[in-house]
């Protein structure tokens, strides 16, 4: 898959939905932190899982 | 038994034989931190006149000829994530400097107290140990003791270094991704990342909950067990505390490791990092006589996963004051805490499940391997202000993160690790991981124990 790309109008759209103000001299860094997770999680996502692959929170009710 | 170099197990032998009193070795602790503590900056908070008074009290208890504990009147620090009652618990920020003190010790703290020792105070992490470096924008960075112009590694930073400096034997610290090992590694000290769930994180600020641990450090295998017993064990009031019986490890040290089924990682462990990193594997495995090699399955995404649920959990954690009061976080953490608020939950559902897929596949190989061995970090300790990225093994990463290139995969499961220091001559301190499969720590112990009795880890006072 090709790399996630972010830019500065998606973290200010985002930033808008999520309710979170960003200032806008911190919005190229939240963009690039924002890249490297997202690359990060399409590496985990690209991995092939079963749907009987649970997650394993503590919940004791 | 009042010098920087005198091992917690000497001290607390001498205290209780009243060659020595407590409050002698906890004068002594505070003398050195005096004198050096201003230019490595360790301590965030020192408790002086209270913690004299607490070495008074253990010397009252001999002079009665009480139980002082098994480490009586050993000085120890912890991270300043730790409640310490009557303290306030930064976790390395100026927005929780704002809280009321806390109103009872951490478990863990408690704990080692109850055993006798003597806490001096509390030690400099990154905000919310959110950090490999320990380069805090309100406290000030630590220095490493072996070049105080390179970071002591983090996000226990100032309880890595003030264990290396022989400011006090033993210190508490986190890790989540790596914050016990690296440090640990780069100051070239010994750090236990115990199974998560050993021992209890209640009184303890969370970073990211699913994969928060507590564990000490020391610069003797013996002090590193001491202080583990101490501390490991059930709690109910951290509801990921397990229950399974506690096996202490102390015995475990010097006992025989024929038998042990021993390998060193490959793959992803003998790439991504200098080769002088990846040589410290060399020294150890030949002491071992380990000819078996393993690879562990999909690492890169196991670290990968990790980073996103940390984020994702670090920055719900933290989410209103994100949204409030932004610009009181730390420059160095802020930008990763927002880029955490905006991961979709699908994505961290996602990293959850792989986790359990993972979990499943490395537990197959433990039926195979006692321990795997594998570096701790891809490189020695970077100077302070290193640039945002480097090249490394042809490579471009980023600097801060890819400190935990071999930490991450490992916690994300939750795995009990040790990470012994291996000196090079003319080189920094460097780490080896000694790896085993949950509630397997002695193991370790006795394999970290053979090599220390061995010469081929050590960690002299810096």
């Amino acid at each position: 898959m090709a790399p996630v790309r972010v830019t500065e109008a998606d973290v200010e759209r985002l930033a808008a939905v999520v309710g979170v103000p960003i200032h806008p001299a911190e919005i190229p860094a939240v963009a690039t932190a924002l890249g490297v997770l997202l690359n990060a999680a399409q590496l985990v996502s690209e991995f092939p899982l079963s749907d009987d692959v649970e997650a394993a929170p503590v919940f004791r009710p | 038994m009042t010098g920087a170099d005198a091992s917690a197990l000497a001290i607390a032998a001498a205290v209780r034989a009243r060659r020595v009193t407590a409050r002698e070795v906890t004068a002594a602790a505070l003398e050195r931190i005096a004198q050096r503590d201003p230019a490595l900056n360790c301590f965030t908070h020192v408790r002086g006149a209270a913690a004299l008074d607490e070495a008074a009290r253990i010397d009252e208890r001999v002079a009665a000829g009480q139980d002082a504990g098994p480490l009586a009147g050993v000085p120890f620090a912890v991270k300043n994530l730790f409640d310490i009652a009557g303290v306030t618990t930064l976790a390395g920020s100026m927005i929780f400097a704002e809280r009321p003190p806390a109103t009872r010790d951490a478990t863990a703290v408690a704990a080692l107290r109850r055993a006798g020792a003597v806490l001096i105070g509390a030690l400099n992490m990154d905000e919310f140990a959110f950090g490999f470096t320990c380069e805090n924008a309100h406290h000030g960075p630590t220095r490493n003791p072996h070049d105080p112009s390179r970071v002591p590694g983090g996000s226990s930073g100032g309880s890595a270094a003030a264990v290396a400096a022989g400011l006090v034997p033993i210190t508490l610290g986190s890790d989540t991704n790596g914050s016990i090992r690296v440090p640990a590694a780069f100051c070239g000290i010994f750090g236990l990342k115990p199974t998560y769930g050993r021992v209890s994180r209640a009184g303890v600020a969370l970073f990211a909950g699913s994969l928060d641990h507590v564990g000490p450090f020391a610069r003797s295998v013996s002090d590193l067990a001491a202080a583990y017993d101490a501390i490991q064990g059930p709690d109910p009031t951290d509801p990921v505390c397990s229950d399974a019986p506690v096996v202490p490890c102390a015995p475990h040290v010097g006992r025989e490791i024929e038998g042990l089924r021993l390998a060193v990682a490959v793959g992803h462990f003998a790439r991504n990092a200098t080769a002088e990193a990846l040589a410290a594997v060399t020294p150890v495995a030949r002491a071992l006589r380990v000819t078996r090699h393993i690879e562990l399955p999909e690492p890169h995404r196991a670290r990968a996963a990790a980073m996103v649920i940390t984020a994702a959990e670090g920055a719900n954690l933290h989410l209103a004051d994100l949204k409030s009061r932004a610009k009181d976080f730390d420059p160095t953490t802020r930008d990763r805490f927002l880029a955490g608020a905006l991961v979709p939950a699908s994505l961290y559902a996602q990293a959850q499940r792989f986790r359990a897929w993972y979990r499943a596949r490395v537990a197959e190989m433990f039926q195979e391997i006692d321990v795997i061995i594998a570096p701790t970090t891809p490189w020695v300790a970077p100077l302070i202000g290193a640039p945002r990225l480097a090249t490394v093994d042809g490579a471009e990463v980023v600097a801060r993160a890819h400190s935990g290139v071999f930490t991450q995969p490992l916690s994300f499961i939750g795995l009990p690790v040790i990470s012994v220091p291996v000196r090079v001559p003319g080189l920094l301190p460097l780490g080896v991981q000694l790896i085993a499969a949950p509630f397997r720590e002695p193991v370790l112990f006795r394999v970290a124990a053979r090599l220390e009795a061995d010469g081929i880890v050590a960690a002299p006072v810096a």
